[in-house]
């Protein structure tokens, strides 16, 4: 290599194309490769960002074009509304009138188009129509005016109906064949019949009389058809979403305590002697509480069992008259003055007979002289129910729930405590008196009740709900037992108040 | 080069990509030493065309071509959009093309080793360094050179010679 002129290129290939040298000036370092390796990872990560966001701005304009189009159903649903009662109002000839209408009527439309008749001829312009829309505008001559492309298709579907009845009419009358072709198609010179046709559709001539012939049938359904598709049930279900928003809970504990207000409608009272039996009617005031479980039937519709215990009770006041008879005086073990006094009276819950002894506060009494026998009937029941409530709401405003509440229940009277307290007097004064306990066993222990009522309720929480209700109920069957129809008849009338939670689950 | 091992590298596998790397890593590294100004470039390129080399071996085919060649091409591609990123400008000016002979005694050869020679082409001045490397080392065209560089023919010829030139007078120095 004498001469690098020439060679000039070849010796620093051949020099540069040496491997690696021993001091290592031609190795790069190893960090470069990892530097190399995180870069494409990230990249890689990178990458998916843009498929992320691809997918968000895809989500998002699925979002706005279910919005968009909820929004224009129901404006269209709405305005399809709106032209209907318009159009009502107006007493706008229907559909049916429509078909109905005589054949030459609709010149005022046809003067629009194209179209020509004559005699025996009628010439339809070849302007190409829209399918869809000429079947489905049957319904929208009661529709908005808005859509004036409707308007024109509904003008070109009068056109053809006028037309098939005037080919039905002339086929009818005159058999004449070349009417029904010249309807066709002025290029077409075929001279087949309207039956021809109709039943080869594959003709050219034809193709275009079946296509506006046949879909008049058509258009008679369309119009229910047009009717069904109307999305007012589409626009109305989001709503309903809305407003299931709040997760209703199926099941729930009432607990409540109760305050009620009682007394007694008694009928057929017949006069015992002369007692006179009053103050049954006036309520009393009692306590209570009730347990019970709810479930929700529908969103405004629920049911309730519920368990009650009412202690309820009722004062009444027999006034009747005693005849002072000396022989019922007797001294008791300690030597006092005793009267005994024979009782017979009707209480609320049944008749009694009782024997009182009282106590003598005035001795100074004649024989069978006329005294005034004031009788107070204290009345206690505990009264255990099983109710069957049926729960609606009436209205909801934020938290407060007005409800509806019917319930029938089986009341059962666990105990009954009878006390009387007998007066008797003279003139104004006390002279006798006695505080006497006496079970009665004529009541029915068990009577039904209906009950009506309405319950306000605060939903503290999704699981909570406070309420105050108010009840009134109606006994159904008497309390007393009855064997006659003419026998007196007890029956509790209840109103309660209660006060309490529901523990919704 | 296999084909599992070239599916392993396709897959972005590190470890048939680190042994990859430990295979080429001096021929790439001694390309972007003569086409930048300094082994921190050098770096640079070489890195930048790591990751162009290991995202590309999806579309390698080796019923083409060589890896090597394939790789280097790619090393070479990334030198040059380093200049244009950087701005660097290319001087271009013509010159006379008489004198560029050079007569080196053959007794003297062992005397030019490639680092040396790496160095002298690092001094050059860009242009003449990008088309000396062009058309000396890669074996291009000074056609192929004008297309790239997007300068005249003429010019590549005249940047070359001119860096012949330079290079020249460095070896009569060390010889």
């Amino acid at each position: 290599m004498s001469n690098y002129k020439d060679d000039f290129e070849q010796l620093f290939n051949k020099k540069l194309s040496t491997g690696t040298s021993p001091d290592g000036w031609n190795v790069p370092p190893d960090d470069l490769f990892e530097n190399a390796f995180l870069q494409i990872e990230s990249k890689k990560s990178s990458n998916k960002k843009p498929l992320f966001l691809l997918l968000g701005c895809a989500l998002l304009f699925s979002a706005f074009y279910y919005v968009f189009k909820t929004q224009k159903i129901i404006q269209d649903s709405q305005n399809e509304i709106n032209a209907l009662k318009i159009a009502l109002k107006n007493e706008t000839p229907n559909v049916k009138d429509q078909f109905e209408r005589p054949l030459f009527k609709t010149s005022k439309k046809e003067n629009k188009t194209t179209i020509e008749q004559d005699n025996n001829k009628v010439t339809i312009d070849r302007k190409p129509r829209n399918k869809t829309a000429s079947l489905n505008d049957e319904s929208t001559i009661i529709e908005s005016k808005n859509n004036s492309r409707k308007k024109n298709s509904h003008i070109q579907k009068d056109h053809l109906i006028n037309t098939y009845r005037i080919a039905v009419a002339s086929n009818r009358s005159t058999s004449d064949n070349s009417f029904v072709m010249n309807i066709a198609n002025d290029k077409t010179q075929s001279k087949n019949t309207l039956v021809d046709s109709q039943n080869q559709k594959s003709n050219a001539i034809n193709s275009y009389k079946t296509e506006n012939i046949l879909p008049i049938k058509k258009k008679a359904s369309g119009i229910f058809h047009k009717k069904e598709r109307m999305p007012l049930t589409l626009a109305i279900l989001p709503n309903n979403k809305t407003e299931n928003h709040e997760p209703q809970k199926q099941w729930g504990l009432r607990l409540l305590g109760s305050s009620n207000a009682s007394s007694f409608k008694m009928t057929n009272l017949p006069p015992v002697g002369n007692q006179m039996l009053v103050g049954y009617d006036a309520f009393n005031s009692g306590l209570g509480f009730e347990i019970g479980l709810s479930y929700n039937l529908s969103k405004k519709q629920s049911i309730i069992i519920s368990l009650g215990y009412d202690k309820i009770e009722n004062h009444s006041l027999l006034a009747s008259s005693h005849n002072y008879n000396s022989d019922n005086i007797y001294n008791n073990a300690s030597n006092e003055s005793q009267y005994r006094a024979y009782l017979d009276y009707d209480s609320p819950l049944g008749f009694s007979t009782q024997e009182s002894d009282l106590e003598m506060k005035n001795l100074n009494l004649i024989e069978d002289e006329n005294l005034f026998m004031a009788a107070m009937i204290s009345q206690e029941l505990d009264l255990v129910s099983l109710g069957f409530t049926y729960q609606f709401k009436l209205l909801q405003k934020s938290k407060f729930v007005l409800s509806a509440n019917v319930q029938p229940s089986i009341n059962y009277i666990l105990k009954l405590k009878n006390a009387t307290q007998i007066s008797l007097l003279k003139a104004n004064d006390l002279v006798m008196a006695a505080k006497e306990s006496q079970s009665i066993d004529s009541y029915q222990s068990l009577f039904y009740t209906a009950e009506v009522g309405l319950e306000l309720g605060y939903n503290y929480s999704n699981q909570v709900r406070f309420i105050v209700n108010s009840s009134y109920s109606h006994s159904i069957n008497s309390l007393r037992k009855v064997q006659a129809s003419d026998d007196p008849s007890t029956y509790l009338q209840l109103i309660n108040v209660n006060l309490g939670t529901v523990l919704r689950f | 080069m296999d084909s599992t091992f070239l599916q392993k590298c396709r897959q972005g596998d590190k470890k048939s990509l680190s042994v990859l790397y430990t295979e080429y890593k001096t021929s790439w590294y001694m390309i972007a030493l003569r086409y930048a100004k300094s082994s921190y470039d050098a770096q640079d390129i070489l890195q930048n065309g790591l990751v162009k080399i290991f995202q590309g071996m999806k579309s390698f085919d080796p019923n083409l071509g060589q890896f090597s060649s394939w790789s280097n091409k790619i090393i070479v591609n990334e030198c040059l959009l380093f200049f244009r990123n950087q701005r660097q400008s290319f001087s271009f000016d013509e010159i006379n093309e008489d004198n560029l002979s050079m007569e080196l005694d053959e007794r003297n050869e062992h005397r030019i080793d490639a680092q040396t020679l790496t160095k002298m082409i690092q001094k050059l001045p860009n242009g003449y360094r990008v088309v000396f490397n062009l058309f000396a080392i890669e074996g291009m065209t000074h056609a192929e050179i004008g297309q790239i560089l997007n300068i005249k023919e003429s010019t590549s010829k005249s940047q070359y010679f001119k860096a012949k030139k330079l290079l020249k007078s460095h070896l009569e120095v060390i010889i």
